[in-house]
């Protein structure tokens, strides 16, 4: 098993240097991160709860087979939340569950992935997901279908 | 079978054609809507084309940067320098672990491998998770898109494969039905895996860890309930680190299907206590394309499928015509680069008209890429008829006088050459355009004396 290593290696000794990299930095200037967060999350098919009334009449509902989760990381330019996995959590009800809650603080939310990746430190994590909407797919004639192995719906809290 | 025979099939047999256009050329439209929205669409694909460049003229290192810190991850990493390695240690981690039921979710790699044969005859059963995947799984054929593997088949014909296999209610041509029935099926495969094997799309050199996006979510039950998780990847998939990685996430999606990101981007960085991450690591030719100056641009692609989208040839001839793993575009590339004999058809798949270079969202010069390659077939594939007619017809197009007498000849005679001597593929459903009297020269000339 060394051996592959070691030829597949030698055979890319040619590309052993050390030019440096710069990336550049796009920042996105929404001007309501708060609007546009919602708006993209919409897009990717959750439902979003923001005024007071709004949460209220949806706690009061009956949900089945639901699992909360509360995010600290919100992107605006794709409506998605950052969920990583901590002593505790059943990483699974992230993806099984029927309906997944997922709560977020408006300040909590940065404008697009670049500003969100400087936020995250993987190095103390496991296992990281950035989930927009409910599970879907497409692959039966380009129908969208929502509910295609993970949660059917997705409920945005936020605060 | 050559490409172009192959699309005649599908053209003439399948009744397809328009609506497999159709359907493409929409997706194609929701990456443009997706692009668009962003203002610095051009800069990010700028980013992206350099960042891949810069990855692959500095792989040695950023490989064994990867292979360190994803070992202090607690990852376990093997090597494979091509398919049949790959397969043996998929295999071998496989029967260490006992395993009894896994579950795949899409990997163009392991479809490369082509590992599902290979433990098929080992006796060992994987299941296909992707609902494109299960399909065409259920149906015995390969994917015909790397991100749409089911595109060529109509609903009908699904709901036929799932009432014959999992006995869905016979002409319900619902998608919604038949997408929550396949999801009632797996959800059981699901729960009873004890290995899970995945592909990766982004494996980051910094953090030792490894992406994988879905919109499904097929790769995130399995990982999350199975004790193990096999991961394949080619060595072309690093890149330096995160901040990389936000310009491929914003990209990937927007040029895949048009959303604005997938529904799961998930990264893998440790495994969870008492379970096991597994990371086969595979060349199989690719070091080979990386060594090759004048090809290496091939080894940047994401597969995000836009090439296909956009492909004029690919919307009309379907993916199963390429007759390799990866079709339309940079299909053509890697195939014929893999193998320039049996694959000799494929730089020919294409009009040269550059939309795949225009959709890329690595900038890959795809259609130069296939012009550089049709070179090759010219020279060992071309019969030696065809090689003479090329070599004199690039004589007469050197040579004004050559090619005025010629035109000349021809405008008089051609009217008596009999019509099948005339006849090949181009001609056969296009006629000869109507020959003027005189050139553009002659008439020019005349014209100057009047």
């Amino acid at each position: 098993m060394n051996n592959s290593r070691d030829k597949i290696f030698k055979n890319l000794v040619k590309f052993k240097n050390n030019t440096p990299l710069e990336i550049k930095t796009f920042q996105s200037n929404y001007e309501n991160i708060e609007e546009e967060f919602i708006k993209k999350a919409k897009i990717a098919g959750a439902t979003i709860y923001s005024t007071k009334e709004e949460i209220e009449n949806f706690y009061k509902q009956q949900l089945k087979s639901s699992f909360t989760y509360h995010a600290l990381l919100g992107v605006a330019e794709n409506g998605a939340l950052w969920c990583y996995d901590f002593l505790g959590l059943k990483r699974s009800n992230l993806f099984t569950c029927t309906e997944l809650i997922i709560t977020i603080r408006k300040s909590n939310l940065v404008s697009n992935m670049d500003e969100a990746y400087k936020k995250i430190d993987l190095s103390k994590k496991r296992f990281g997901t950035f989930i927009a909407g409910p599970s879907k797919t497409a692959d039966i004639e380009q129908s969208l279908v929502i509910g295609a192995h993970g949660a059917m719906s997705l409920h945005i809290i936020l605060t | 079978m050559s490409h172009p025979l192959k699309a005649k099939e599908f053209i003439q047999t399948s009744n397809k054609v328009k609506w497999h256009d159709k359907a493409l050329w929409f997706v194609r439209e929701k990456r443009d809507l997706a692009s668009k929205s962003i203002p610095e669409w051009e800069g990010l694909r700028e980013e992206a084309s350099k960042i891949k460049s810069h990855t692959m003229g500095n792989l040695y290192n950023y490989l064994e940067e990867f292979e360190k810190n994803a070992k202090e991850n607690g990852i376990h990493i093997h090597f494979a320098t091509d398919a049949k390695e790959h397969n043996e240690i998929v295999h071998s981690i496989l029967k260490k672990h006992n395993a009894k039921n896994i579950v795949k979710s899409k990997s163009m790699l392991t479809e490369e491998c082509e590992l599902n044969h290979y433990l098929e005859d080992k006796g060992i059963e994987v299941i296909d998770t992707d609902l494109g995947e299960r399909i065409i799984q259920l149906n015995n054929e390969a994917p015909s898109h790397i991100v749409l593997p089911a595109i060529h088949l109509k609903k009908e014909e699904v709901s036929d494969i799932f009432h014959k296999h999992i006995d869905t209610e016979k002409n319900n041509y619902d998608p919604t039905y038949l997408t929550h029935k396949a999801r009632e099926h797996l959800r059981e495969k699901f729960e009873n895996a004890d290995v899970a094997i995945t592909g990766v799309n982004f494996a980051i050199a910094e953090t030792g860890g490894f992406v994988i996006c879905t919109n499904e979510g097929n790769a995130d039950i399995a990982t999350a309930l199975a004790d193990v998780h096999i991961a394949c990847m080619g060595i072309e998939k690093l890149i330096p680190n995160l901040k990389a990685l936000g310009i491929f996430t914003r990209l990937l999606a927007r040029s895949a299907t048009g959303q604005n990101i997938t529904t799961y981007t998930s990264h893998f960085h440790k495994p969870n206590p008492n379970k096991e991450i597994h990371l086969v690591i595979v060349d199989n030719g690719r070091s080979e394309i990386l060594n090759q100056n004048e090809f290496n641009n091939a080894l940047k692609c994401i597969r995000c499928g836009a090439c296909m989208n956009t492909c004029p040839v690919y919307r009309r001839s379907g993916g199963h015509s390429y007759g390799y793993t990866i079709p339309g575009p940079i299909g053509s590339v890697l195939g014929s680069l893999r193998d320039k004999i049996n694959h000799a058809s494929l730089p020919f798949a294409s009009t040269l008209c550059g939309s795949c270079d225009n959709v890329c969202p690595v900038k890959i010069n795809l259609h130069e890429l296939l012009l550089e390659l049709r070179k090759y077939t010219a020279k060992y594939n071309f019969s030696k008829t065809k090689m003479f007619v090329l070599k004199l017809t690039g004589k007469v197009l050197q040579s004004p006088f050559l090619l005025d007498f010629g035109g000349k000849i021809f405008r008089k005679t051609y009217r008596f050459i009999p019509k099948f001597l005339l006849k090949n593929g181009w001609t056969e459903s296009r006629e000869m355009p109507k020959i003027p009297k005189e050139s553009f020269k002659e008439i020019y000339k005349k014209m100057k004396h009047e």
